[in-house]
């Protein structure tokens, strides 16, 4: 999980692609995959609150 | 749900004034402590409540006395805890002899109350509370010696110290209820116990970063630590012993480098591996509501 995490922290237009859902991560399972999604939404929020 | 909390804070009130052997500012020490506590609400007393009238027809009163005995139990850590850490401002840092003093005397009291009372399967809830407190207080050491160096060893530890304390107050509830242990109830508990001790951690590196200072070993720590770049070499030096720029400074490098991103991962993976397992465990629609909102 931590490899996949980074490679879309790296490449934030596939991060982006998978929220649309115009690709899939393989090797995930569909929850884990919600996970991850929501994870890169949620640190949106984080980050109005904490950092700016 | 709502009446339960006034439910169980009558009930802990009355066992309190029923140890009348007690010196009377033991007592006192004791009602001011449980006040502390009331503000933070009464969740695993609740748990414990929610799981045994999901197994029964009718609510028992007596149940409230449990409850309340669970909740003694859980401020008896939260007080070790805040004593060990040695960083909160509770009313219980000012004193922490006495403190302890009355830690020993929530635990015993706790245990007398379950033992005393008419359910039928109240020595298989005693049996319970022995084990996850065991599980729990284990778990809280490893915590100490900040010695688990992968994320596996961690989550075992969290696993140990907050889901624990979590199956401990639910599996009370329903083995009161039905005389049984349900592999399923177990499993969530743990996992919302751990998805919550994420969220504190991912809270706490992120803002007061109490954490940080203490060069304590959690989610985003591994996941920096697995990267190969300049941050996370500095990183490396800090837990080592080296001196950092700022605590400030460090938490910037973790929101940068994903790192808050995959602890945030973390804990939606437990988060919707418990939702599967309540779905597919308990009946009551009002019952899987309340643990799914907790969860949020």
């Amino acid at each position: 999980m931590m490899k996949i995490i980074q490679f879309l922290h790296d490449n934030m237009d596939i991060a982006k692609l998978l929220h649309e859902g115009k690709v899939s991560l393989v090797g995930v399972t569909a929850q884990e995959q919600e996970a991850i999604m929501e994870a890169f939404v949620e640190e949106v929020h984080a980050d109005s609150v904490y950092w700016q | 749900m709502t009446e339960w909390h006034s439910h169980i804070k009558n009930h802990l009130e009355k066992i309190v004034a029923l140890e009348n052997s007690l010196d009377e500012q033991l007592v006192s020490l004791m009602q001011q402590f449980i006040r502390e506590k009331e503000q933070q609400g009464f969740a695993f007393g609740t748990l414990c409540v929610l799981h045994y009238v999901e197994y029964v027809e009718q609510l028992q009163d007596e149940i409230f006395d449990v409850a309340a005995a669970i909740e003694l139990l859980i401020l008896a850590f939260d007080i070790v805890d805040d004593l060990q850490d040695g960083d909160k401002d509770y009313v219980w840092m000012k004193t922490p002899a006495l403190s302890l003093n009355v830690v020993l005397t929530m635990l015993t009291v706790a245990s007398k109350i379950i033992g005393a009372s008419s359910f039928t399967h109240r020595h298989e809830a005693i049996q319970i509370v022995e084990q996850y407190m065991l599980c729990s207080i284990n778990g809280q050491h490893l915590d100490l010696l900040n010695h688990y160096r992968d994320e596996q060893a961690y989550i075992s530890m969290i696993q140990q110290k907050s889901g624990s304390l979590v199956a401990m107050s639910c599996e009370v509830g329903v083995v009161l209820a039905s005389g049984k242990r349900l592999q399923g109830v177990a499993q969530y508990a743990q996992a919302i116990g751990i998805l919550q001790q994420i969220k504190n951690d991912i809270h706490n590196v992120t803002t007061e970063g109490s954490d940080l200072r203490q060069r304590k070993y959690s989610l985003p720590i591994f996941y920096m630590l697995t990267l190969q770049n300049k941050d996370a070499s500095m990183i490396q030096s800090y837990y080592n012993g080296d001196t950092i720029q700022s605590i400030e400074h460090l938490q910037q490098l973790l929101v940068s480098n994903g790192a808050i991103r995959y602890a945030l991962t973390m804990k939606n993976i437990y988060s919707k591996e418990a939702q599967t397992l309540i779905e597919n465990t308990l009946t009551n629609d009002e019952n899987k509501k309340y643990l799914l909102k907790m969860m949020k």
